[in-house]
């Protein structure tokens, strides 16, 4: 491909790709009938802020306008009549990610955009908040052969249905690994199609880049499933455990530029460096023990180490709940209640606790299609914060405030979950000012 | 519209002449050849009744002391403290007890049988109820469940015992509500309205909120369309006017009105519902329903539509939402408990605290569930929800919600005289329902 035809299919492929999508608009602050508004803004103020983007900033502030971050630092002003939390002792993180799904979030049978069906009020939404994940991941069905459905991100905005869909469709699932010939056959045709539509569309571009008006292409119907892979650069989502499956998929990602996440990647740590070099990004449960097969000639299994060694390839790695489960059972409650635990056990296996916070807010965003709104606390992104009586990962911290969309959204004080249990937690010292 | 009658008239006379093909339903004593619009029962010339009582609670405007309720032909002409006496009347003395409204059945199914389900004549055994047993039975704007309305069941004698004077009968899926009295009578007799409440089933999902949207929108242009023929009848009307209008040649006679094509009808029930006249009954399957039911009202704002949504224990999660545009809810006479906890919760109280009004279902939609409905409102009272609310709510609000509240649901003159007499205040545990009268009869008495 020529130097000038590849830098214009980047600039239309970057043109298609700021017109994907529409987000839904933020729920406005009410106010009197034709008066603008008031802005409604929360500040929390002097904790120890882990930005993930940008490092830890002590007794700072981080303060919130209309659901988006607005301002972080440190001795900052807090605007007049701003809802303030006092985080002195405490910890700021931004709100974990949860990149598997657990059918929270929805009301009744699915069909349909996930937009349709969201229930603000489902109860199940507790548990994840009291855990600290303040966004899901949702399936929204559909599509069984190799073009699956399509998926959503939603925020766990209890009570507020405009605040909750973040993005639909954020991703779409690709059945890969389990397709037949015969659809492999025709996935390939399929997407060869695309990459032909593609290359048109910025033969023309070119063209009218030298003042000739030329007819626009219209893509056959071999090539329209597969636009938004290949046009759009969809995330194109994978459930692949094995690395046979793992490596077939990547495969298929070079040839066509695919952008890969894979769900489930029990075995990725073992191909690692054929995962970087496709870019692809893994979701990966260190929790999940599993020894090596000995019938196998090579490493099978999985172990706590696997973050470590994906990231030592350079592969970027987002940890996931180990179980999709909603409870209070098991170890800390399974799933959804200690993701903040299994970041910790990818510490254990390797990974420092910078990234490992990164792999359950920024990374797992990013798996999910959505860091440019969550994973961080940078100025405009969404208000999803989390405020620790203790570290982020360190195991006797509870969340005490979870905020969602700029709202709090679940208060371990005013909550009935902690309310027969000790307190608990510890803080993490803090060094006087000017050290 | 006379012709209309006239013709009707006209095919029931001949029908008694034609030969008879099925063997005819058995005569009733009082039923009338031609049919009747549904109106009060003809009740032979009776003595006035007086009721006299230490309290009267009249569901729609609080407690009076010491007065008394006068009856005459079935409804009440009279409630005070200084009502006039009529030489011949009869007196019932409630002494130190309470009178009450009968209650008002707010949304049921008692009686009607499983969707669908059709009474028909079977020769050597009478009436039967037939069919049905799923799917909720036909539905759509022009289907009225008071087709489906037999009087004169076991059941309804129970409900009589328990203080139930009023069901409002509901479709089993969409349809349009009947209000009927629970007073002896005919089907045709007790039937108090045929269109009470226009009944739409709506849950969180795509297709419900398409199918509600289509709904309200055609019935804003059937509205526009009504409103744009009646201009342009007085117009017309205008121009026939002599001395006004173009030429000296007489305006031809307007044609004769045909009777109601099922288009006509659906039409009819869409405009009024457009006008505010019949309420748009929404029942949901859950809070996070009427969640996203609220913006879809938004594009209907500054329109005349009534809504009514009911649902389950979770409705007062969107209290608020409910009182900002002020639609009042039916919910279940029913506590519940805080999720994930042993708290104890009352969303009527929530619900009535964010200012909206309530009308109540029993705890369950059959006879136990009817008979233990006074003490699971006293439950509610308890806990917190105010009496009067508590009261109304069984009797005056759902009258009002379906378009009969000139009729029943209170103790006031010009309404049914439908009264319960109660041995002291309805929600104690120990009092005992002494005599329930409906119509200004006497259906239930204590041994």
């Amino acid at each position: 491909m020529s130097r000038r035809v590849g830098f214009v299919l980047g600039l239309v492929i970057a043109l298609a790709s700021a017109s994907v999508g529409q987000d839904p608009a933020p729920a406005p602050a009410p106010g009197k009938p034709g008066e603008k508004p008031k802005p409604k803004v929360l500040a929390l103020v002097g904790g120890d802020v882990h930005t993930v983007s940008r490092g830890l900033l002590r007794r700072a502030t981080v303060i919130a306008t209309d659901g988006k971050l607005t301002a972080i630092g440190v001795g900052l002003t807090v605007p007049e009549g701003a809802e303030t939390i006092d985080c002195a002792g405490k910890h700021v993180c931004p709100g974990f990610v949860a990149a598997t799904s657990f059918g929270i979030g929805i009301a009744g049978g699915r069909g349909g955009k996930v937009g349709d069906s969201l229930d603000p009020f489902d109860s199940d939404m507790d548990l994840p908040l009291a855990g600290g994940i303040t966004a899901v991941h949702v399936s929204a069905g559909g599509g069984g052969g190799v073009i699956g459905g399509e998926t959503a991100v939603i925020h766990l905005a209890k009570g507020d249905l405009a605040d909750m869909l973040v993005r639909e469709p954020a991703a779409q699932y690709l059945g890969w690994p389990n397709a037949s010939a015969t659809d492999r056959q025709a996935a390939r045709e399929g997407l060869e199609a695309a990459r032909e539509h593609v290359k048109k569309l910025a033969e023309v571009e070119a063209a009218k880049a030298r003042g000739e008006k030329p007819q626009p292409p219209q893509p056959d119907g071999k090539a329209r499933p597969w636009l938004p892979f290949v046009q759009d650069r969809r995330l194109a989502r994978v459930r692949a455990s094995s690395a046979g499956d793992l490596i077939a998929t990547c495969e298929l990602a070079e040839a066509f530029g695919l952008r890969v996440v894979f769900e489930d990647a029990t075995e990725a740590w073992s191909v690692a460096d054929r995962l970087a070099r496709a870019g692809a990004l893994c979701l990966v449960s260190p929790r999940d023990v599993t020894p090596s097969d000995p019938d196998l000639a090579r490493d099978s299994g999985s172990h706590p180490r696997a973050p470590a060694i994906l990231r030592d390839a350079g592969v970027k790695v987002a940890v996931v709940p180990g179980d999709a489960g909603v409870d209070t059972g098991g170890i800390a409650g399974q799933g959804v209640q200690s993701l903040a635990v299994d970041a910790a056990l990818a510490v254990r296996g390797g990974l420092t606790d910078d990234e490992a916070l990164r792999a359950i807010t920024l990374d797992a965003a990013r798996a999910l299609g959505v860091d440019d709104r969550l994973g961080s606390l940078d100025v405009g992104k969404d208000a999803d914060c989390l405020v620790l009586d203790g570290a982020p990962l360190d195991y006797r911290s509870y969340v005490t405030h979870a905020i969602v969309a700029g709202k709090v959204r679940y208060e371990k004080a005013k909550h009935t979950l902690y309310g027969g249990t000790s307190a608990g937690g510890a803080s993490t010292p803090t060094p006087a000012p000017g050290k | 519209m006379r012709l209309a009658w006239l013709a009707a008239g006209l095919v029931a006379i001949l029908a008694g002449f034609a030969p008879a093909q099925d063997p005819p339903p058995v005569p009733k004593p009082d039923e009338k050849p031609a049919e009747k619009p549904a109106a009060a029962p003809e009740t032979a010339a009776k003595k006035p009744l007086l009721v006299k009582a230490a309290r009267i609670e009249t569901g729609s405007r609080g407690t009076i002391f010491g007065g008394a309720i006068l009856v005459t032909d079935g409804k009440i002409t009279a409630v005070g403290t200084d009502v006039k006496v009529p030489p011949n009347a009869e007196v019932i003395e409630a002494g130190d007890g309470v009178v009450m409204p009968a209650l008002f059945a707010t949304a049921t199914r008692i009686g009607l049988g499983g969707g669908g389900g059709r009474w028909v004549d079977i020769p050597g055994l009478g009436r039967v109820l037939m069919g049905g047993g799923g799917g909720g039975g036909p539905s759509g704007p022009h289907v009225q469940v008071a087709d489906d309305w037999e009087p004169g069941q076991a059941v309804h004698r129970r409900l009589r015992a328990a203080g139930i004077g009023v069901l409002g009968l509901q479709p089993g899926s969409s349809g349009q509500s009947g209000v009927v009295a629970l007073a002896p009578g005919t089907p045709a007799g007790t039937v108090v309205s045929r269109s009470a409440a226009l009944v739409v089933r709506f849950s969180a999902d795509a297709g419900s909120k398409s199918g509600l949207k289509q709904l309200l929108t055609d019935a804003g242009k059937a509205l526009e369309e009504a409103e744009k023929k009646e201009r342009e009848k007085k117009a017309e009307a205008k121009a026939a006017v002599p001395g006004v209008g173009p030429g000296p040649s007489p305006p031809p006679a307007p044609p004769p009105e045909a009777p109601p094509t099922a288009d006509d009808k659906r039409k009819a029930v869409l405009v009024a519902l457009a006008k505010g006249e019949l309420t748009c009954w929404i029942v949901v399957d859950s809070a996070a329903a009427v969640a996203h039911l609220d913006p879809l009202l938004d594009g209907f704002t500054g329109k005349k539509f009534r809504f009514a949504v009911q649902g389950g224990a979770d409705l007062h999660q969107v209290g608020a939402l409910l009182a900002k545009r002020k639609i009042p809810a039916i919910v279940p006479t029913a506590l519940a408990t805080v999720p994930m906890s042993t708290l104890l919760d009352n969303p009527a109280a929530t619900l009535a605290r964010a200012g909206v009004e309530l009308a109540f279902l029993p705890p369950n939609d059959d006879v136990n569930g009817f008979e233990a409905w006074r003490d699971a409102l006293a439950q509610l009272v308890r806990a917190g929800l105010p009496r009067d609310v508590a009261l109304r709510g069984c009797t005056s609000v759902p009258a009002t919600l379906l378009g009969v509240d000139k009729l029943v649901g209170a103790i006031e003159a010009g309404r049914e005289a439908n009264l319960v007499v109660c041995t002291g205040d309805p929600f104690e545990a120990t009092t005992r329902i002494r005599r329930v009268i409906l119509r200004g009869e006497t259906v239930h008495d204590e041994p």
